[in-house]
């Protein structure tokens, strides 16, 4: 029997994120001190991974029509709540899938250079890592209900922990590892919420389910909530207000404005780890949460405008700081945060196959841009852009690929960002924000702007080092793989033949993707164009005259960005002022009473009556004696007493027994 | 002369267990208190037998023999850890015996 006619991989999805995992077991409890054979298991297990999820895509494409497929069982039983796991396969997973496996290998394969200076238990832990973190990805984006994504959610949230503090004994790494953590944690409470609330709603942690059943809610509510006492909230404001929380989730992993301080800050991890977890997992499953339960979002219609400003703001505040970053990677950072900001603003107008299709071609040119940077900084040892220049000469692969990533990500034709982008555009003119509309364009602009401005600044110009660089050849293929599908990975969805359209949403794709607008792409077009131009007329010969004129010039403006707005210096009050009052609270509460009180108090108290009981035990037996007689003399009385009864009825009654 | 009713049995009883326990509490060497102590396992015997005559049943004498039996047994015991005490104290007075205290 031939196994690959007989079986139906759909059947075996779970095994994509198992492959991973089973490596992260191997490899931490058998094989931490073996380099070569650490970074074998890892990265056959994620090949693996992406061979099963390859055969899975095709059977989709095969197929697409065919309903999603969904196989679940309950885990575990509460009282009357059923926690169910399974796997969840649509167009949607299935194409993630492909995708996160396949850049996750991409990059581990890069990593076995990019560590190589590591010393034997840190390469192996961190490969161990590498896996569960693509292993975590993989089942959150096979969970097939919230329950599930929640689990795998939080896994994401600690292996980006594990690996942004990777380099542990740096503080600003340990700081940045934590930062992230808790920033996150701050938006995870609300799904939490909003997934428990949802629940109470439905009675359903399904994505499938759950779309018919918030229905059933609005006519019906069967559980209201009130703010203030005796006035409940409307069914449509509940439905708007728990989507909103669970969009928090979002908002926390991928970096939304105001949560986006943490992955400025992760760029202390490893270069590897940033280009994973800005490429293909963490930040990316926030936008894949809320698309993969775009049907539910679709019932809150208010919440949709909510994320497509925050989507706006986020794009457009990151897009400015990025300008005036010195670090190359943390450059490539508020560039993440500005895509994701414009793919949440895609998803909140109603353009779901744009956001989905900018988070595919993104995660390319964006892993892509990031390994070339470590790829710089391997050869270099510096993140500064001011002590690089004229790397065009010296390192010509990655030269190449970060041109060809910057272009993408400009929206060039024909690089993959600019049919994403444009769709994206076109899709935003067709909406009625004003706002928005002006917030993109600004954003276009950026965008092409400073990612040239790196480009220039580091590619030409004069070099600044007296080391001649070196690129690997590990290093540089995994660039050369990445190149092309950021060349190439566009056209799947041309206006004129838009096959990830049909694929991703069959059932009917948007209006505005049917008569491709003119005017935006155009626009679009002329912008970053322009961009381009103005960042080859300030950078590209003597950057650094011009850049401290701008710096000159434009004093305030500069103050602000480098002061990320504030944000970081907002939370950080917030934090020392109600975190920290309310621990000095808990604290005093811990301290002073549970422990000065209850704790130590009873143990005191056992003591200090020790110290003065212990006289009784005089160690002679007659004395005790003598307090036994006593005791039971009283306890004799006592119960006479009680009962009454000193006479002969306690002997009748014995006697009675006795009978 | 009025009969002996179950009143007498016990007064007697009651007597000889409160010679018992004077015994126990105040007898200073280790045989007076096991002296003593047999006293009081007679009192409780007499007790029993007087019940079981009065109330017509069996279960009191059989009680009875129990407790001769297990208290020759305890004797045995007794007598031997007094020899215990007096191979390591060389002395058997109880208010002498009091090393274990605070």
């Amino acid at each position: 029997m031939n196994i690959f006619e007989a079986t139906n991989f759909i059947d075996y999805a779970w095994m994509v994120p198992f492959f991973p995992f089973f490596a992260f077991i191997l490899i931490s409890l058998f094989t931490i001190r073996n380099r070569s054979l650490s970074a074998f298991i890892s990265i056959s297990a994620i090949l693996l991974s992406t061979l099963f999820a390859s055969a899975i895509l095709y059977d989709r494409l095969l197929a697409a029509q065919a309903p999603p497929v969904i196989r679940e069982i309950t885990w575990l039983t509460a009282g009357q709540v059923e926690f169910p796991i399974g796997i969840l396969v649509n167009n949607l997973s299935a194409a993630m899938m492909c995708i996160v496996s396949f850049v996750a290998f991409l990059i581990q394969v890069y990593s076995t250079s990019y560590m190589e200076n590591e010393e034997e238990t840190g390469f192996c832990r961190y490969f161990a890592f590498m896996s569960l973190f693509a292993a975590s990805m993989l089942g959150l984006v096979i969970s097939p209900n919230f329950f599930q994504i929640y689990i795998f959610w939080e896994l994401v949230g600690l292996c980006s922990y594990l690996l942004i503090g990777f380099w542990y004994r740096r503080p600003a790494a340990a700081q940045a590892a934590k930062k992230a953590f808790i920033v996150t944690r701050f938006g995870d409470i609300g799904f939490l919420i909003g997934i428990i609330m949802l629940y109470l709603m439905t009675k359903s942690f399904s994505f499938n389910a759950i779309p018919a059943l918030i229905e059933t809610f609005r006519a019906n509510p069967g559980i209201m909530w009130s703010i203030v006492p005796g006035q409940y909230l409307s069914a449509d404001t509940t439905i708007n207000v728990v989507m909103f929380l669970i969009f928090c989730g979002a908002i926390g992993k991928s970096a939304m404005f105001p949560l986006h301080v943490w992955l400025p800050d992760a760029m202390e991890g490893p270069t590897p780890v940033s280009a994973l977890i800005h490429a293909a997992t963490m930040v990316a499953a926030g936008v894949y949460m809320v698309a993969q339960t775009y049907d539910i979002f679709r019932a809150a219609p208010h919440t949709l405008t909510i994320i497509a400003f925050i989507g706006g703001i986020t794009a457009f505040m990151a897009a400015t700081m990025a300008v005036v970053q010195n670090d190359i990677k943390r450059v490539l950072a508020y560039s993440t945060i500005s895509h994701l900001g414009t793919m949440m603003l895609a998803l909140g107008i109603g353009a779901l196959v744009a956001g989905t299709f900018h988070l595919m071609t993104h995660a390319f040119f964006k892993a892509l841009l990031f390994l070339c940077a470590g790829s710089i900084i391997h050869a270099l040892h510096t993140n500064d852009i001011w002590e690089m220049g004229n790397l065009r000469q010296s390192m010509k692969v990655t030269n190449a690929a970060f041109l060809i990533g910057a272009l993408a990500m400009s929206g060039i034709p024909p690089f993959s960002g600019f049919w994403s982008k444009d769709e994206i555009f076109a899709a935003i003119f067709a909406s009625p924000h004003l706002i928005l509309k002006i917030l993109a364009c600004f954003v276009n602009f950026l965008t092409a702007f400073y990612i040239f401005r790196v480009y220039f600044t580091a590619f030409l110009s004069k070099d600044r080092y007296d080391i001649t660089p070196h690129e690997y050849p590990a290093m540089t293929i995994p660039l050369i793989i990445l190149a092309v599908f950021s060349t190439f990975g566009g056209f799947v969805g041309t206006p004129w033949n838009n096959c990830f359209a049909a694929f991703i949403s069959p059932e009917g794709s948007h209006g505005a993707h049917a008569a491709f607008p003119i005017f935006p792409v155009a626009l679009s077009l002329v912008i970053s164009l322009f961009a381009i131009a103005t960042a080859y007329a300030l950078y590209a010969r003597e950057p650094e005259r011009f850049e401290a004129l701008l710096r000159e010039r434009y004093k305030t403006v500069y103050s602000v960005l480098l002061n990320k707005y504030w944000i970081d210096d907002f939370w950080n009050a917030v934090v020392s002022v109600v975190m920290a009052s309310l621990s000095r609270a808990a604290s005093f509460i811990d301290g002073a009473i549970i422990d000065g009180i209850i704790v130590n108090g009873s143990a005191r108290l056992a003591d200090e009556a020790g110290k003065y009981l212990r006289y009784e035990e005089s160690g002679s037996v007659q004395h005790y004696a003598v307090i036994i007689v006593i005791s039971i003399v009283i306890i004799l009385l006592a119960v006479g007493i009680m009962h009454g009864h000193f006479s002969m009825d306690l002997i009748n009654s014995g006697g009675a027994l006795i009978r | 002369m009025a009969m002996t009713g179950i009143n007498h049995y016990l007064i007697l009883s009651l007597i000889l267990f409160s010679i018992g326990v004077f015994g126990v509490l105040t007898r200073r060497s280790a045989i007076g208190i096991l002296l003593s102590l047999e006293l009081m396992f007679n009192a409780v015997n007499i007790n029993l037998v007087a019940f079981s005559h009065f109330l017509e049943s069996i279960s009191g004498h059989i009680f009875a023999i129990f407790i001769i039996a297990v208290a020759a047994a305890e004797s045995c015991v007794g007598l031997a850890i007094i020899i215990c005490i007096y191979r390591t104290f060389r002395d058997i007075r109880a208010d002498r015996i009091n090393t274990l205290k605070w």
